[in-house]
């Protein structure tokens, strides 16, 4: 091999091994769902939404759906302590527990999505806090 | 041959290093949380709850439950989404603990069923994030350490020499990568506190047995009107509940959660009359706040129409001997010390301090038992011990090295008559020590 050539071959080597090695790095763990976890009395609550800014669809899972006559969501921004008029979100498949809502993050900050759960029993709640951003 | 060789054991060397290198990349990160001491008054038993930090997600959590004196043996039931734990309580003070799984990072909730009320107390398990840069580096010393094994093998098994070349050049880049993102890697910023709204305190009460009141606090965002969940643990509790009893004792106790915004405390009621309620708390990124209840709560009864002065210093728990008080200033508007002796360097850390001193006043002489709820100061002074150093753990109730002297300034606004109580740990025993002070008019 040429001395030209070997330069040439160690200039294509580096840049691949750099152009991959951040393109994967930059890739992994990107995650633009955000999944929160918490518990209304008895059931656990799990809500994915993706945060940012915008109008954005909410899906909530309920562990266990029996006897849940409503499903709420209240939104609001915690370092304003505003209030968002609540939602009724719609049940996606009856009786599996998973219930849409949309909403609108007009926006970034903390932020606090509330599930509220209506059941024979009385009403429970599960607070949950997350960043929206830009 | 030889310059094969040659280079062969160079890469052996430089394989090394890396091997070394690759231990110590994580310690790095900071360590994954710390201890969390949580008071919870639950049922009649006063408990410290322990979260021992978590290291590994998923993994054990280690929860140790401390018991005080008169706190009567029992099962406790810790849960932690599904799992399930017991913890059997001796009727000797002392730590009890039980093992639970973390299978995830992020906000949980440990659940504490004594079997008539369930306590809550959410808790955060750190996430373990990288910046691009940190990822970067450790891709790149991924991408090196293959390289060089295949440099490794190119060197010695290829008949050409290209192949080493190649694997070198690309073992020369990973490793420029590596070293240049983990020089400008900066850790994760903690996220800025950000202010939040004042809470509103809302109480009832109702009678639950012989002698006991339940009192439900409700805390709601003073802004939305909304329940406020992101009460975090300021010194060892999500909330401090101080209650003055009709024969003007002093009552710490600490509410435990049951749903968001909510919480209760079983409180021993045994005199009729007119009980104080004040609460602290601290929201998340906005610092702790005082709650003064404008109405507190009434146990009936026939009562006397005063409280009755505690004249000179005495202690609530009567097994310890006479505390020694001296006091120096005195006057309004300049700092008044207040110093008390326990005689025996064996106080615990309560709280996470050495002792608490609650002060109530200007008082009216024969004033009734509702004047500490309209008196216009109300101190809550610490007498803080030495410090952890920064990152190190505080010690927790089992040492116990503090004192004798424990001593609180304070600078009272007001002159007139003060309603004072030293609360220090003995022996798993909470030592309550009321005093009455006359603060002078100012020079």
């Amino acid at each position: 091999m040429s001395p030209l050539r070997q330069a040439l071959v160690t200039l294509a080597v580096a840049a691949v091994v750099i152009i991959s090695t951040v393109w994967f790095a930059r890739t992994t763990g990107s995650d633009e769902q955000t999944a929160l976890r918490g518990t209304a009395g008895h059931r656990d609550v799990e809500v994915v939404v993706t945060a940012a800014v915008g109008d954005r669809s909410v899906e909530i899972q309920l562990s266990d759906p029996a006897g849940v006559t409503e499903v709420r969501l209240e939104p609001a921004m915690t370092e304003m302590g505003h209030a968002y008029p609540p939602l009724t979100a719609t049940a996606v498949d009856r009786g599996t527990g998973r219930y849409r809502a949309e909403t609108h993050f007009d926006m970034a900050g903390r932020w606090e999505l509330t599930v509220v759960v209506d059941d024979d029993a009385g009403t429970e709640r599960a607070v949950l806090p997350f960043s929206v951003t830009p | 041959m030889r310059d094969i060789r040659w280079i062969a054991t160079l890469l052996a060397a430089v394989a090394t290093l890396l091997a070394l290198d690759a231990s110590p990349a994580h310690a790095d990160g900071a360590p994954a949380g710390t201890d969390i001491h949580v008071s919870q008054s639950l049922g009649e038993r006063e408990l410290t709850v322990v979260l021992r930090r978590v290291d590994v997600v998923p993994g054990p959590l280690r929860v140790d439950v401390v018991t005080h004196a008169g706190s009567p043996a029992g099962t406790l039931t810790l849960r932690l989404g599904a799992g399930v734990a017991t913890v059997r309580l001796g009727a000797t003070p002392g730590t009890y603990g039980a093992t639970l799984r973390v299978d995830r990072p992020g906000t949980q909730e440990l659940l504490l069923d004594d079997g008539s009320t369930v306590a809550s107390i959410p808790f955060v398990v750190p996430a373990v994030v990288l910046t691009t840069a940190e990822t970067l580096t450790y891709y790149g010393f991924a991408a090196a350490g293959l390289l060089l094994l295949g440099a490794l093998g190119a060197s010695l098994l290829a008949r050409r020499a290209w192949p080493a070349h190649v694997a070198t050049s690309g073992l020369a880049a990973a490793l420029g990568v590596a070293v240049t993102a983990a020089t400008l890697s900066r850790p994760v910023p903690a996220p800025a506190p950000v202010p939040r709204p004042p809470v509103t305190l809302l109480t009832s009460s109702e009678p639950a047995g012989d002698g006991v009141t339940l009192v439900r606090l409700s805390f709601t965002d003073s802004a939305s009107g909304r329940p406020v969940d992101d009460l975090i643990v300021h010194d060892a509790a999500f909330v401090h509940l101080l209650v003055v009893t009709p024969d003007r004792a002093l009552r710490h106790v600490h509410p435990v959660r049951t749903r968001p915004g909510e919480y209760e405390v079983h409180l021993a009621t045994p005199q009729p009359g007119h009980y104080t309620l004040t609460a602290e708390v601290a929201r998340s990124g906005g610092g702790p706040q005082l709650l003064r209840s404008p109405v507190g709560f009434e146990v009936a009864g026939s009562t006397s129409a005063t409280a009755p002065d505690t004249a000179q210093a005495r202690v609530s728990n009567t097994a310890q001997a006479q505390v020694p008080v001296t006091i120096s200033g005195r006057r309004a508007g300049e700092p008044t010390t207040i110093s008390a002796n326990f005689g025996e360097a064996d106080l615990q850390p309560w709280l996470g301090m050495v002792g608490h001193l609650i002060a109530v006043g200007p008082l009216p002489p024969d004033a009734p038992a509702t004047a500490v709820q309209d008196a216009q100061v109300w101190a809550h002074v610490h007498a803080m011990g030495p410090r952890p150093d920064i990152g190190a753990q505080p010690p927790d109730e089992s040492v116990a090295d503090l004192g004798p002297e424990v001593s609180f300034t304070h600078t009272f606004a007001l002159p007139g008559r003060y309603q004072l109580w030293m609360q220090v740990q003995r022996n798993y025993a909470l030592i309550t020590v009321p005093v009455v002070l006359e603060v002078g008019a100012p020079r």
